[in-house]
């Protein structure tokens, strides 16, 4: 333990996403802990949550069994009795990406030894998942992206600086540096890390594997337009909102490039779109002796993606997008919460097919009435464990703090309940993670088309800040500061083209209802997305089919976000959420303000 | 005379490199985090950018000339702080403050005020905004010490590259 449990400070790591930050904490009052600043280890903000989230007046301390608080053990108890009284009993475990490698593999081990009665599932968002895969198909390792300083042109694909704040440390530094790489950056916001794309391609949501596959075609790369992995439509940038100059000007300085570095932070999109982009990329930085690092919201996305491939485990959303309902007796759900990570759509049919669905969770969650019973585990910082963090290593995380008084870690529950008491002490073996390149299907670079509903297409995503879709952060202080009103963030320049003023109060519309809501302008919000902000909402973008909104508190809101599920084609039509948006003075007339499409 | 009076501006600002910032808010959350769930550092819309609105501790400050209850006091460093049993929450220095930093919002009564992390400075520490910035865009340093760093001072407590234009 690498903290004092009874002195002033804690050091580990922030596991909010996969680069690991050290965090250094101190005991400023008897329950209380705070971020220390040493000059050595500084966090983003959602790291700084995690102080707060430890100590948190909001966290589950005891189980919860309908109305009732109940016993932890006898808890534990009744729930292990229901899964072994029966040798038919079925039971389904869906694990989140960002706990640590052994809760995953004592749940593997139970559902491999009986395989027909037990179905494990990975939660990890569909662009990170694809991503992953992507620099497995290609062979390339991991690298840490403060592991090379001597990359002369960045590929930045996506906002690393939105999702991994803490990139900046490093990238702005490489950038003020003396020899200062070319930043070429393929992304659909406008914000800071814009100005230092030279040329910045800013696309529309999904079309970041239309450009980076261009890209690649015009430098020379990719020789024709149907390589493996790549069909390459024509008129493909454009398609994406990008200016073939600019293309041209980006492509120039790939070619140019004698050992590039490839920069990939997949926060929303399709899995085989990112699939396919992250191994195109990465092979090109290989055929110049670049190296690739793929962030993740995760942080142990590329270890759970390595092992669920090794065992043949499948992912919650693949299964949750194809109907694919496991018909369970006993449904476990750990460490995320589905009610707040996911359309109802999609995980209401998944529970309704099971007969008990227990939640197995450090914090209450978004609609408990969905769950049977309720078990309080330590955060991942609590529990410490291997992770496979941005340098691709599996590495043994300390725990930060200890978990609260009687509060027990995942793996501890699943112990018990499994029937497996040594089981959260084996060491990983190095075999489980080594990397297995999946097929990479040809997939085509046309850039997704937004809906022609008339209205103005709104892609309703998540607040970067937030991590596990805002059921974790939005419990902490800072995070119900920051956003205690209610309000539509949209880039400036939507605004601009909508005519929206910062402030202002406006209506979204679609064809389920509509919102009143107030609009704040922020330049990191990617073009033609709006982030509907409040401390009890939203999900991590990224979503199987593209970009698709969850849940809200508000009802009004929750009711826009209601789309329907159906085969996978109607999910890529559903994609993006078309929304109208009325000012005020439109309202007043009775009439809905002029609002032309954004792109194309 | 105390030394409080002798002093009359403060050695070291925070100083905002308005091209390296990303708007990440990570000082914002420092600073909540760090002065016990008091918001003192907010950040304000600057044209398509979202930047932090920090206290200037201004030589001449407005905010210690109109406070009726002697509450902004100057410390013996030269930092304006606000002392909380003296505050009645009037708001007289929210007005008076000219870069609008300080809010009208009241926390037990009285108006969040940037100390320069006061604890943390006996320690030879800047303040946590500073040391938490990931981007390093924000600075604690004298004006004079500006050219050290590359970089150009603008409106006194603003620092850029370039003397118009953010990049």
């Amino acid at each position: 333990m690498s903290s004092d449990p009874g002195g002033r400070a804690g050091t580990g790591r922030c596991l909010f996403c996969n680069l690991g930050c050290p965090l250094q904490l101190e005991r400023f009052a008897p329950h209380r802990w705070r971020p220390q600043f040493n000059g050595t280890t500084a966090t983003c903000a959602r790291g700084q949550m995690l102080a707060d989230l430890l100590q948190s007046p909001h966290r589950l301390y005891r189980p919860r069994h309908g109305d009732a608080d109940v016993r932890l053990d006898n808890a534990i108890d009744a729930l292990a009795r229901r899964i072994a009284d029966s040798t038919t009993a079925r039971v389904a475990i869906w694990m989140d990406g960002g706990l640590a490698l052994e809760d995953l593999v004592v749940a593997q081990r139970f559902c491999a030894t009986q395989p027909e009665q037990r179905q494990l599932l990975i939660q990890v968002p569909p662009g990170e998942l694809g991503a992953t895969e992507g620099l497995d198909a290609a062979g390339v390792p991991q690298t840490a992206p403060d592991g090379r300083h001597n990359a002369d042109t960045f590929l930045i694909i996506g906002n690393p600086l939105a999702t991994h704040p803490a990139a900046a440390r490093w990238l702005l530094q490489r950038e003020a540096s003396r020899s200062r790489p070319t930043a070429i950056v393929v992304d659909s916001s406008a914000g800071a890390l814009m100005t230092y794309g030279a040329p910045a391609l800013i696309c529309r949501p999904g079309g970041e594997w239309a450009v980076v596959a261009a890209l690649l075609h015009a430098a020379g790369f990719t020789a024709n337009r149907t390589t493996p992995g790549l069909t390459l439509p024509p008129n493909t940038p454009e398609n994406a909102g990008v200016a073939p100059a600019a293309l041209q000007q980006a492509a120039g300085r790939l070619r140019d490039s004698r050992q590039p570095a490839v920069l990939i932070a997949p926060q929303a999109g399709r899995r085989d779109t990112w699939r396919a982009l992250t191994a195109a990329a990465a092979s090109w930085a290989r055929a110049k002796n670049g190296w690739t690092c793929v962030l993740t919201t995760h942080a142990n996305a590329l270890g759970y993606a390595r092992y669920a491939r090794r065992h043949g485990i499948g992912d919650w959303w693949s299964a949750a997008v194809q109907g694919r309902s496991p018909v369970a007796d006993v449904l476990l759900v750990v460490g995320w919460d589905p009610t707040s990570a996911s359309p109802r759509a999609l995980w209401e049919p998944m529970f309704a097919a099971a007969r008990h669905v227990v939640l197995l969770s450090a914090f209450p969650p978004t609609d408990a009435t969905a769950y049977q019973a309720v078990l309080p585990v330590a955060l991942p910082a609590e529990a410490g464990g291997s992770f496979v963090l941005a340098d691709g290593r599996a590495t043994r995380v300390e725990p930060v703090l200890p978990p609260p008084p009687g509060v027990p870690t995942a793996r501890q529950i699943l112990s018990r309940l499994t029937g497996q008491p040594d089981a959260a002490d084996r060491p990983i073996a190095e075999a489980d993670l080594a990397p297995t390149a999946p097929e990479v299907a040809p997939v085509s670079a046309a850039a997704p088309d937004l809906p022609t509903t008339g209205g103005w297409p709104a892609v309703l995503i998540a607040e970067p800040t937030q991590y596990a879709d805002g059921q974790i952060t939005r419990q902490s202080r800072w995070s119900q500061h920051v956003d205690r009103y209610p309000e539509l963030r949209l880039a400036p320049r939507d605004a601009g083209t909508l005519g929206v003023r910062d402030g202002q109060l406006v209506t979204i519309h679609n064809a389920q209802g509509h919102a009143r809501v107030r609009v704040a302008l922020a330049s990191q919000q990617p073009i033609a997305t709006a982030c509907y902000t409040e401390p009890t909402t939203l999900s991590k973008a990224g979503q199987p089919a593209g970009w698709l909104a969850v849940g809200s508190a508000a009802p009004d809101v929750r009711r826009l976000m209601g789309l329907r599920f159906g085969q996978r084609d109607d999910l890529a039509a559903a994609g993006v959420l078309a929304v109208e948006i009325e000012t005020d003075a439109a309202a007043a007339h009775g009439t809905r303000q002029e609002a032309g499409r954004v792109h194309g | 005379m105390s030394m409080a009076e002798a002093v009359t501006e403060v050695q070291a600002r925070v100083a905002l490199d308005v091209d390296a910032c990303i708007e990440c808010r990570t000082c914002a959350a420092a600073c909540l985090y760090g002065h016990g769930d008091v918001p003192v550092v907010h950040f304000a819309r600057v044209g398509a950018a979202m930047l932090p609105a920090l206290c200037r501790q201004c030589q001449d400050a407005p905010c210690v000339a109109a406070c009726p209850a002697d509450a902004m006091v100057r410390d013996p460093s030269g930092a304006v702080y606000r002392a909380t049993f003296r505050c009645r929450g009037c708001e007289s220095c929210v007005r008076a403050c000219p870069f609008g930093v300080l809010t009208a919002e009241t926390f037990a009564g009285a108006i969040a005020k940037c100390d320069l992390c006061v604890d943390r400075s006996a320690d030879g520490l800047p303040p946590r905004c500073v040391s938490s910035c990931p981007a390093g865009a924000l600075h604690f340093l004298r004006e004079q010490d500006a050219d050290r760093h590359h970089l150009v001072v603008l409106g006194s407590r603003t620092l850029g590259q370039h003397p118009i234009r953010r990049r």
